[in-house]
């Protein structure tokens, strides 16, 4: 079975700084894969290894992706290629531009099913992999917390609010998988040596029919005004300050 | 000149990082340390990711990797609080195996490598031979086409879970001791065999033992390396066994720093953090001028083992130095925690009381100055 | 263009808000039902002017019923699209969305009209920042958060008009098997008062401790992600955050948790913020009215003492 599984690189939630009513500066954030999409790749390469078939990676942003350390992280993870849509008009693309750069991508590739994580750690939209299957015309599911194949075809269990459902699903598909469906294996030295080694494919936007126009404008972007809090810290465990806390406890109950 | 790390090595430290942080292992080394127990849960995930394979040769199911990015490693972890002593990478015990070791030898102190296991441990110092090695009194006697090896070894770590001892013995066929040694590779179960364990003030999660050879059975073929040859196949075991103590050194440091300058910037005293006060300011600049002088000196060293060049002086001053300027570092750690350093909830008491040993072992800080003097001058005459 | 705006949602009783959050929109408001057609009837008196109605059959995935929204959508090209936010609504968004030619917006805390053009906020990079977006033309497809559903005075009304919509051609999927989740009874998103921990408790046992706590003070307990995903201590229903729930208490007690922004964002909108912490440092204090720097083994069971 070809098994896709697509990939956001996404500043590092912990470096971004961000003052009160200012846009948050991300120039000082580490660039990382996205966290739940880490899930993503781990399930690609196990449906592969069940299946006797190949994982390979995508992945659409601006150069970024192709950064060296970046692709070996992605590579040293069990899948064998990438293929990634680099430009920098990608670097604010929203979830339409991006899941449309993805289509197009899949265009040229083969594929059986594509595996999404549920949301981009740092837009958190979980839209990307549902447009994407209905861009591709092709069964999609959301909330995927497992997956076998079977006689060709795949059994999905799907995790919702207050149901489990169990859906068989033919392919084509896209999987949208959840955060705790798996964890994500940790990279050995040979993996990464192995990563350095993998062929990448890249494309740029105007071989792709360019970037996709959108119908949300985003106005702003900027970090809320902290709400005014109170600030009585008290350094050491005291009976004064367990008593003063178990007041104020108290009164806010 | 390039400081980067390659980004395999960044990688390398991130899974790393990434396992020391599922494990959770802090509460779990503080327990150990209480207990004197062996981490073996904490060993147990390492060793599932992967981690002691780096150096071992492929065909052994190892992952070759120099030996600068297995210091980086043992480095990393003792940074994040991994306990001393217990790092499940055994370059030093690879490294004599593969130099020295025959076909037989070789595949079973690497298999046991491979699983994080420490495969021998040494029986090198005896009660009256420390510094001086050329005291050793253990003999090796041969008779009826076997070996027969008595005498008492002591400070021998991991006694108590190494399979093997690596034992160093007179052959009595040479006069000059120096041209006498022989190495023996045995295992530990072998009849004759007894350990007593040591009490000592640190380092908790890993016994030390004297070991009492009594006419302990070996075969011709338990030789290790050449005949006589023992003490210069020692001396080529402390280059490496140095430079990788000293990345426990440096990661030690690093550990006790990183924690100290904290609590110095949060700490208030007098209505200000402790770290605005320039006497805690100068206790921090030095100990990151140590800090930064170790590691500069230990990647050079084992940079150096790498390219093929001797380290046998880079090694001693490298032993020399981080032994001592990680206590340095680690005790004005403590002393800027203060009361608190001192308890042991505390991790930097533990390493207190656990690098103390790094400037005693695999060669005293004293005798760094002798074995890298005398060289020194020796290579200006 | 049909100058409506249609809500859909899973529940019944999740129609009140969102057609009073669609009145402001000042159009006409089309409840748009997925689901068993017996439920019509309560989704007609939520305050709706029409409704649509994609009978779901038993054994019928809701993927299936939904086809037939989507197609009724791209034919009536509604004005806006307001759906909550549920894991099934978030897929049928994205496919009411390319029948449309947009995205949908996700998890919006404010949805205003301003000049003619649909304007909504949301939370981005893991709660630092919001995002403000503007849907000038073509139809805006918005999934309300649970937090401004939750806030929003219910409409009501006379019952709406009920029209049946063709059904859709059938889907590829097969719905093998449908099981109730055995999910803990917890709402923490509705709880008055909250006790969340962290990394700081040691062990599965020490909880005792914590809930020990919550008992007397009548709350829930809520926890960091560690916790219900990497060492499923607690259920993942208990887990606080911008990827769990977004809680709005009273009381937020904070044990033994650094403050990470992933985390506090889903406490911050709480009245009172109480935080014990042994690193003084630690990013949550931040966030404390009142705060405690000690060891929460220490602290907790004083306070239990304190309060009981």
């Amino acid at each position: 079975m070809n098994v896709v599984a697509c990939y956001k690189v996404v500043p590092d939630a912990q470096d971004i700084q961000a003052a009160p009513g200012a846009a948050p500066d991300l120039s000082r954030a580490e660039r990382v894969i996205g966290e739940y999409d880490l899930m993503a790749l781990e399930e690609a390469a196990k449906l592969a290894e069940a299946t006797e078939g190949r994982a390979v990676l995508l992945s659409a942003g601006s150069s970024a992706v192709n950064d060296t350390k970046l692709v070996k992280a992605a590579l040293s993870r069990g899948a064998e290629e990438l293929f990634c849509v680099v430009d920098d008009a990608l670097e604010s693309a929203d979830a339409w531009q991006t899941a449309t750069a993805l289509a197009a991508a899949l265009g040229r590739m083969e594929y059986d099913v594509v595996l999404c994580g549920e949301g981009s750690s740092d837009q958190y939209a979980q839209q990307v992999g549902s447009l994407l299957g209905s861009m591709l015309g092709v069964p999609t599911l959301n909330g995927v917390s497992a997956v076998t194949a079977i006689d060709g075809k795949l059994r999905v269990e799907r995790t919702l609010e207050d149901v489990v459902e169990t859906v068989d699903v033919p392919l084509p598909a896209v999987l949208c998988v959840t955060s705790d469906i798996n964890l994500p294996r940790v990279p050995q030295l040979k993996d990464i040596l192995a990563a350095g080694k993998k062929p990448v494919t890249s494309w740029g936007l105007d071989e792709l029919g360019g970037l996709a126009a959108t119908a949300v404008e985003v106005e702003s972007v900027l970090a809320p005004q902290d709400a005014e809090r109170k600030h009585i810290i008290y350094d050491e465990v005291s009976d004064e300050a367990i008593a003063a806390v178990a007041s104020a406890i108290k009164a806010a109950r | 000149m390039d400081f980067k790390r390659t980004e395999e090595q960044e990688l390398l430290l991130e899974s790393l990082r990434t396992v020391y942080e599922r494990g959770d292992f802090e509460e779990y080394f503080k327990e150990c340390d209480r207990n004197h127990a062996y981490p073996s849960k904490a060993v147990e995930a390492m060793v599932e990711a992967g981690f002691s394979s780096l150096g071992i040769p492929e065909e052994h199911g190892g992952t070759e990797t120099d030996l600068l990015t297995q210091v980086m490693v043992a480095e990393e972890a003792h940074a994040l609080g991994w306990p001393s002593l217990c790092w499940i990478n055994f370059s030093t015990e690879v490294d004599d195996i593969l130099a020295f070791g025959n076909e037989q030898q070789q595949a079973q102190i690497l298999e046991y490598a491979l699983q994080g296991r420490k495969p021998f441990t040494l029986g090198f110092t005896e009660p009256q031979a420390g510094s001086d090695s050329a005291a050793m009194a253990t003999t090796a006697t041969k008779r009826d086409g076997k070996v027969y090896i008595s005498g008492v070894k002591t400070f021998s770590t991991s006694a108590d879970m190494a399979p093997f001892m690596l034992c160093v013995a007179r052959s009595g066929v040479n006069e000059n001791p120096y041209k006498d040694f022989s190495m023996y590779l045995f295992p530990m179960d072998r009849e004759g065999v007894r350990i007593s364990k040591l009490d000592k003030i640190g380092n908790n999660m890993c016994g030390t033992f004297e070991v009492y050879l009594n006419d302990v059975e070996c075969d011709e073929s338990d030789l290790v390396g050449a005949e006589c040859q023992g003490f210069y196949q020692l001396m080529k075991n402390f280059e490496v066994e140095r430079i990788t103590i000293c990345a426990a050194n440096v990661g030690m440091a690093r550990c006790a720093y990183d924690e100290a300058l904290r609590y110095a910037a949060q700490r208030e005293q007098f209505g200000k953090p402790i770290g605005t006060f320039q006497l805690i300011q100068e206790k921090l600049v030095d100990m990151r001028i140590k800090i930064e002088n170790m590691q500069n000196m230990l990647y050079k060293a084992a940079w150096k083992k790498d390219q093929g060049e001797s380290v046998s002086i880079d090694s001693s001053l490298l032993k020399r130095y981080t032994g001592k300027a990680a206590f340095e570092v680690i005790d004005d750690a403590m002393q800027i925690m203060g009361g608190i350093g001192y308890v042991n909830d505390c991790r930097i008491s533990r390493l207190w009381r656990d690098q103390r040993v790094y400037r005693i072992m695999a060669g005293t800080e004293e005798i760094m100055v002798h074995t890298a003097g005398r060289a020194l001058v020796k290579e200006a005459r | 263009m049909e100058q409506a705006t249609w809500v859909i949602a899973e529940k019944p009783q999740d129609y009140p808000a969102l057609c009073a959050i669609a009145r402001t929109l000042g159009v006409p408001v089309t409840a748009v039902w997925a689901g068993a057609q017996d439920d019509c009837a309560a989704v007609a008196g939520c305050g709706a002017d029409k409704v649509l109605c994609a009978s779901l059959a038993d054994g019928e995935l809701y993927e299936q019923a939904f086809g037939a929204v989507v197609e009724a959508a791209q034919a009536a090209a509604p004005r806006a699209v307001l759906l909550a936010s549920t894991k099934r609504l978030r897929l049928g968004a994205a496919r009411l969305g390319v029948a449309l030619g947009t995205k949908a917006v996700n998890d919006a805390a404010s949805i205003t009209l301003e000049d003619g053009a649909l304007v909504t906020e949301r939370m981005v990079y893991g709660g630092s920042a919001n995002c403000r977006e503007r849907m000038a033309e073509g139809t805006a497809i918005v999934l309300v958060s649970e937090g401004l559903l939750a806030a929003q005075q219910p409409a009501g009304g006379a019952d709406a008009p009920v029209e049946m919509l063709p059904a859709a051609a059938p889907s590829a999927m097969a719905l093998v098997e449908r099981s109730p989740r055995t999910v803990e009874a917890v709402n923490l998103a509705a709880a008055r008062r909250i006790v969340s921990v962290g990394r700081g408790i040691r062990a599965k046992d020490d909880l005792q401790m914590i809930d020990a706590l919550a008992a007397l003070l009548e709350a829930e307990v809520g926890c960091t992600r560690p916790l219900a995903e990497g060492e499923d201590w607690l259920s993942r229903e208990r887990y606080i955050g911008v990827s769990g729930v977004m809680a709005n208490p009273d009381l937020f007690i904070a044990l033994g948790l650094s403050g990470q922004v992933q985390h506090m964002v889903g406490a911050s909108g709480s009245r009172t913020i109480v935080v014990v912490n042994k690193d003084k440092a630690a990013p949550v204090f931040k966030y404390a009215d009142y705060g405690i720097v000690g060891d929460l083994y220490e602290v907790v069971p004083a306070l239990s003492a304190a309060l009981a």
